[in-house]
């Protein structure tokens, strides 16, 4: 990775609320991050993390009416998209910055043909007649590697299977060269083959392109496969950052640990332990540390602070008030 | 070629259910010759009636017979004026259309904007104002909103006649008061069907694509929500023509309906069969017009088909 090179995309202290009939929902609250060109950020958390709020945040496709940004900056290239026009966003979006979502096999129009879908997007965004564009989304096609692109592009959704319907999405997503790719869960629906696919296929083009993707995922697995950097969510706030290698061999934060503990890829061993207790309800936090209710390590003063995102050290940071004490002991019981 | 057969040996049946429902109903209503003679005719004349038209015959002959006749092309006498039922029907046909279809035009044209603005601010006081308005629409029956324009637009506000025909003022009120169900349906349906597909995947993926809004709702969203609309605007065609029956007396429309109606007090056997049977064919055509616009819109559906 080259940490010298400027940060494509810095997000700053961004709080998303969510409006329903009980008043406010705080689903991102004050989360941070950064991510340099070329590099895959993996966006961790279970569901109700509000890792998804915000990948929809930083395009701003928040549920109109019931999702609102309420503070924060989302700078890409030094410009703040949360405060950027709703015709500047348009220009953005699919231009510049891509999003992919969970839905593979829903993600696509079932009335329109693939080749209409993919083209759509080179024509809003480039000044091209149809044919060309249709051109490069054979291209395209061809480049996520669809067998015969040029008869692909006649036909509708439901005559692809699912990888080859997130292929045709992929194809439609980087057709204008984006910048950023967002992939909020794009393999969860897929088969593991298939998903293994999709991952190197998006590593690919990355490789070849230099484009930086933020990889939304509760997948561990999945964030050891691709991400170089990783960050764990948890109750809408970053608890632990690192490189992927560090996370996974050293994780500090006791709930990073327990996802580790609870899968049997890293479990090198020892029992699987499942995390006690459930994701807290964003309507009512627990006082102090979100976590604290949960956690095996807690301490009498967890109930009542907030523990800062501290520097930890080789580019780490960790949210967590007695991370120094823990991590001696579980760097122990791992090597145990 | 299968789903034409299909298609059509179901369209049969149907007509054929209607037919002997119809055929039965008329039997079990009463006896025509009390409405065909005068009161106090002496029994052996209603007898040779009876025979003339062959009502003293059994149940079950009358009806092969009749089913026989279809077969034919022959729809029957009218017991009154003695003419084919087909060509006064066939007469009285285009008023009614000169009614129905403009209704139908004016809910397709109303409804879908209307559903449309209302789903693309759910919830605002546009839509809230514009749903009420449709559930009013909808609630009414339409003799009662044709008596409220007569006492408001022609005895009131002397701006339009209360009924007959002659010049386009003529259509307003009729039109009007037998459209206004079907706009509410259209677009309370176009409202919810629009508003589920604006939830769906592909919508979002088409917004992360960089797409105006206009693009997003009209040729992603509404394509895939009319699928529902146009099957329902089918279904306005049996409504439109059955609502006529009822506008047609209220605005003294010399149409179809009123022909019906006036079958239905005079027990006139065949005039009515046929009316029935004519309106369940213009609904059964109506549907495969509609069978061929969803294949049109969804490619889904002709791969079923096919």
């Amino acid at each position: 990775m080259n940490d010298r090179r400027d940060a494509i995309l810095r997000v700053e202290e961004l709080h998303t609320q969510f409006l329903t009939s009980h008043g406010p929902v705080h689903a991102v609250n004050g989360v941070s991050f950064e991510i340099r060109p070329g590099e895959t950020l993996g966006l961790l958390g279970e569901s109700g993390s509000g890792k998804s709020t915000i990948g929809l945040s930083m395009l701003r496709l928040l549920p109109p009416g019931r999702g609102r940004i309420s503070g924060g900056r989302v700078l890409f290239g030094g410009e703040d998209l949360v405060t950027a026009s709703e015709k500047r966003m348009r220009r953005l979006r699919g231009r510049d910055i891509a999003m992919i979502f969970q839905e593979s096999l829903s993600a696509l129009n079932p009335v329109y043909t693939i080749g209409e879908q993919i083209a759509e997007v080179i024509r809003q965004h480039e000044r091209l007649d149809r044919r060309a564009a249709m051109k490069r989304a054979a291209e395209m096609l061809e480049m996520v590697g669809m067998p015969d692109p040029g008869r692909r592009l006649g036909e509708y959704p439901h005559e692809l299977s699912g990888g080859m319907r997130q292929r045709v999405v992929i194809a439609a997503a980087l057709a204008c060269q984006p910048k950023l790719l967002i992939g909020d869960e794009p393999t969860t629906a897929l088969d593991v083959t298939v998903q293994a696919q999709i991952l190197d296929l998006i590593a690919d083009i990355q490789h070849r392109t230099g484009m930086a993707v933020l990889f939304i995922t509760h997948d561990l697995g999945v964030v050891a496969e691709i991400a170089h950097r990783a960050i764990v969510l948890y109750a809408g706030r970053v608890v632990e950052e690192a490189d992927t290698q560090s996370l996974l061999a050293r994780p500090r934060m006791p709930y990073t640990q327990g996802l580790l503990r609870s899968l049997p890829q890293f479990a090198k061993g020892h029992r699987l332990a499942a995390i006690p207790g459930a994701v807290p309800n964003p309507r009512s936090l627990p006082t102090g540390c979100a976590f604290h209710p949960r956690c095996q390590e807690a301490k009498a003063d967890c109930a009542q602070t907030l523990p800062a995102l501290t520097e930890a050290g080789d580019g780490r940071r960790v949210r967590c008030l007695h991370w120094h004490n823990i991590a001696q002991d579980m760097d122990l019981r791992v090597r145990a | 070629m299968t789903f034409v057969l299909q298609r059509s040996i179901r369209a049969a049946l149907t007509l054929w259910i209607v037919v002997t429902v119809v055929f039965t109903a008329t039997r079990m209503s009463g006896d025509p010759t009390y409405h065909i003679l005068p009161p106090n005719t002496p029994e052996v004349k209603r007898e040779v009636l009876r025979h003339q038209l062959g009502l003293d015959r059994p149940l079950v002959t009358q009806y092969v017979d009749y089913l026989s006749g279809l077969a034919d092309g022959d729809f029957g006498h009218s017991f009154f004026s003695g003419r084919m039922v087909t060509e006064m029907y066939l007469e009285r046909l285009p008023a009614t259309l000169n009614l129905a279809l403009p209704s139908l035009l004016l809910a397709i044209l109303i409804g879908l904007p209307i559903g449309t603005i209302a789903a693309v601010k759910p919830n605002s006081p546009v839509d809230r104002g514009l749903m009420a308005l449709t559930f009013v629409g909808q609630a009414v029956p339409n003799f009662v909103l044709g008596i409220v324009f007569i006492l408001l637009f022609s005895l009131t506000l002397r701006l339009l006649p209360s009924g007959g025909t002659g010049s386009w003022p003529h259509y307003i009120l009729p039109v009007l008061t037998l459209g206004i169900a079907s706009i509410a349906s259209i677009s309370r349906l176009t409202r919810s069907s629009l508003l589920d597909v604006l939830g769906q995947d592909y919508i979002r993926f088409v917004r992360a694509k960089g797409l105006p809004p206009s693009k997003v709702i009209i040729k992603h969203a509404l394509r895939n929500a009319l699928l529902p609309v146009l099957t329902v605007i089918g279904l306005q065609v049996g409504t439109l023509i059955g609502g006529a029956v009822v506008v047609e007396v209220v605005f003294a429309w010399p149409g179809a309906g009123r022909l019906l109606v006036a079958a239905v007090m005079q027990r006139d056997f065949p005039m009515l069969q046929f009316g029935v049977l004519a309106v369940a064919a213009t609904v059964i055509i109506a549907n495969v017009f509609v069978d061929v616009g969803c294949g049109l819109l969804d490619p889904r559906i002709q791969a079923r088909a096919s």
